[in-house]
């Protein structure tokens, strides 16, 4: 009997889109109570549940060879694997914000920004040549203007509903974020035909 | 044990000591692999631990000088610590080489230190070892390189090491025309295999949809000899005549190693393109089970000796030895040897007569 892929997926909004999409597909698993690991029924897969922004970790040492992550979380980790399948579920976007009624003053030098993605936010207003103050934050960002901490917040936003409970609004999209199944490199080059076979089984029609 | 004095022991993040069995471990491995390198009629080379770094500023990228540790000296002078063997050796050798000397076969084995966070924020001290063969262009300089690698781990038992055979002058051909920031962009969509964007990057260069995609097939291409014969004779109509020369070039490669050593450890493979810049025909890498990167890799660079005023191809390959140790760690071979000991109550000198002949026999005796 084949040895299973190894796979990790991510706690939390996104496992739920990942299982059903795999269930679609023929690929069943659960995980029993407190446990982090679990089998499909066919004998593929070597699941491992792991936080959403440690997933990167565990592949890019090779605990799992895939995983299931947004662009987001890979970028701000800064390791780089295998795009080997997109899929269209999880799909967000990167947005800047600021309060409905802000007005910024003519005299600030750089833009201060709160957010949870540090680097790609500095990576992309760099570019732009655009000078920024980043403040981390690791959740609840959209308090940074209604606090006063930050004018200025880049968060994922799916609905915008929580902006909108905040009286914020989208000034600008940095990027669209996709998910997308991801390989350790040296893992893919060695299982390439498992892992083919396996991405063929999940490709969306 | 001894309270140790507050901070005494920290050491450098990223430094390593090795210790006792481990340390035992890793010479005897090290002494193997120079052996199996001699066998072959290779010599090693001791490369300086500092050189002038603008030496070598213009062979690194922005990241790979990132990764490199700079100081300087009592003159003011900017230097850098070795960082990658190849470079130094490829600048010792352009001094030291005269073109009657050629070809030359050398083998390395040293500590290099670069910062790799991203890889392994625990360890910016490797230690390389790796082979070149200076002075022999073309198909029986890169197929004796590519049999010494895999023959390499053979000989230290990893035989399930997969080679995998692509071509850095294939990629070239397909490339014509490309400005720097396309070759560099078309680099990382092939290093993250975003189909999509290789696609998109070839048909904003003119190609047509069909002929975009089958390029992308071919940079992704990773198959057999047969399949990947199947696959050029299928997709020939899209390939220009410098294509399908690389392409029959490395069949061709691909076909004799595994006429002399089977086909189950050797896969053609186009998405390899070598990690550097001066690669500039043939480039491979080998992958073992249970490494979370490749366990080495190398390839053909006939320009790098020019950089320094020398005229003469290359081919080699080098290897983080460290990372592949712990794949031998229950090896009886690279084992510490069983001792026998100074019995209880033994008398010092009865005890040293003894030892001397177990000694002399090759065994081990702790007094």
């Amino acid at each position: 009997m084949k040895k299973p892929l190894t796979i990790a997926l991510p706690k939390g909004r996104l496992f739920e889109q990942v299982q059903e999409h795999f269930y679609n597909k023929g690929i069943e698993f659960s995980f029993e109570k407190r446990k982090l690991v679990a089998y499909d029924n066919k004998g593929l897969l070597k699941i491992f549940l792991v936080k959403n922004s440690d997933l990167p970790a565990y592949v890019a040492h090779g605990i799992a060879g895939l995983g299931v992550c947004g662009e987001d979380v890979v970028y701000e980790t800064g390791y780089s694997f295998y795009n080997v399948l997109p899929f269209s579920f999880g799909g967000t976007k990167l947005c800047m914000a600021a309060m409905k009624d802000y007005k910024s003053d003519s005299k600030e030098t750089h833009m201060t920004i709160a957010t949870s993605f540090t680097d790609y936010t500095r990576d992309y207003f760099h570019k732009q040549g655009i000078p920024v103050k980043i403040i981390k934050l690791n959740g609840s960002v959209e308090l940074a203007p209604v606090l006063g901490l930050a004018p200025y917040i880049v968060d994922l936003v799916e609905t915008g509903s929580t902006l909108k409970a905040n009286n914020l609004e989208v000034l600008r999209t940095l990027t669209d974020i996709k998910v997308n199944m991801i390989a350790n490199r040296a893992y893919y080059k060695f299982h390439y035909e498992a892992i083919n076979e396996l991405a063929d089984i999940l490709r969306e029609n | 044990m001894t309270e140790k004095k507050n901070g005494l022991l920290q050491i450098p993040q990223g430094t390593e000591g090795l210790y006792l069995e481990e340390a035992f471990r890793h010479r005897k491995i090290t002494k193997h692999i120079e052996k199996v390198f001699t066998l072959w009629g290779y010599l090693p080379v001791e490369t300086p631990v500092f050189d002038f770094f603008d030496t070598y500023s213009h062979l690194l990228d922005k990241n790979r000088a990132e990764q490199t540790y700079r100081l300087i000296d009592r003159e003011g002078e900017l230097l850098m610590l070795r960082s990658d063997i190849t470079l130094f050796l490829a600048k010792q050798m352009s001094l030291a080489l005269d073109e009657k000397d050629l070809p030359v076969r050398v083998f390395y084995a040293d500590t290099i230190l670069r910062y790799e966070s991203h890889e392994d924020i625990s360890s910016n001290e490797f230690f390389q070892s790796g082979c070149e063969l200076i002075g022999k262009p073309g198909r029986e300089g890169d197929l004796e390189i590519i049999l010494l690698l895999f023959n390499m781990f053979k000989e230290i038992s990893l035989k399930s090491v997969k080679i995998h055979l692509g071509s850095r002058s294939l990629l070239n051909s397909l490339c014509k025309g490309f400005s720097e920031k396309e070759m560099k962009k078309l680099n990382t969509y092939i290093d993250t295999r975003s189909r999509e964007k290789i696609k998109e990057l070839f048909m904003d260069r003119g190609n047509n949809e069909e002929k975009s995609q089958s390029i992308v097939s071919l940079l992704m291409f990773i198959g057999s000899v047969s399949q990947f014969e199947t696959f050029v004779n299928e997709n020939r109509n899209f390939m220009v005549e410098d294509t399908l020369k690389e392409a029959s070039y490395l069949l061709n490669i691909a076909s004799t190693i595994n006429e002399l050593e089977g086909s189950d450890s050797f896969r053609i493979d186009i998405s390899e393109i070598g990690g550097q810049d001066y690669y500039t025909g043939i480039v491979f890498s080998a992958y073992l089970e249970g490494l979370s990167t490749a366990a080495a890799s190398g390839g053909r660079y006939d320009s790098l000796f020019d950089k320094f005023g020398y005229n003469a191809s290359s081919v080699g390959f080098s290897m983080l030895q460290r990372k592949i140790e712990p794949l031998l760690s229950q090896s009886e071979k690279y084992a510490p040897p069983e001792a026998s000991e100074r019995e209880n109550g033994e008398d010092f000198v009865k005890a040293y007569k003894r030892g001397s002949k177990l000694k002399k026999d090759g065994r081990t005796f702790v007094l």
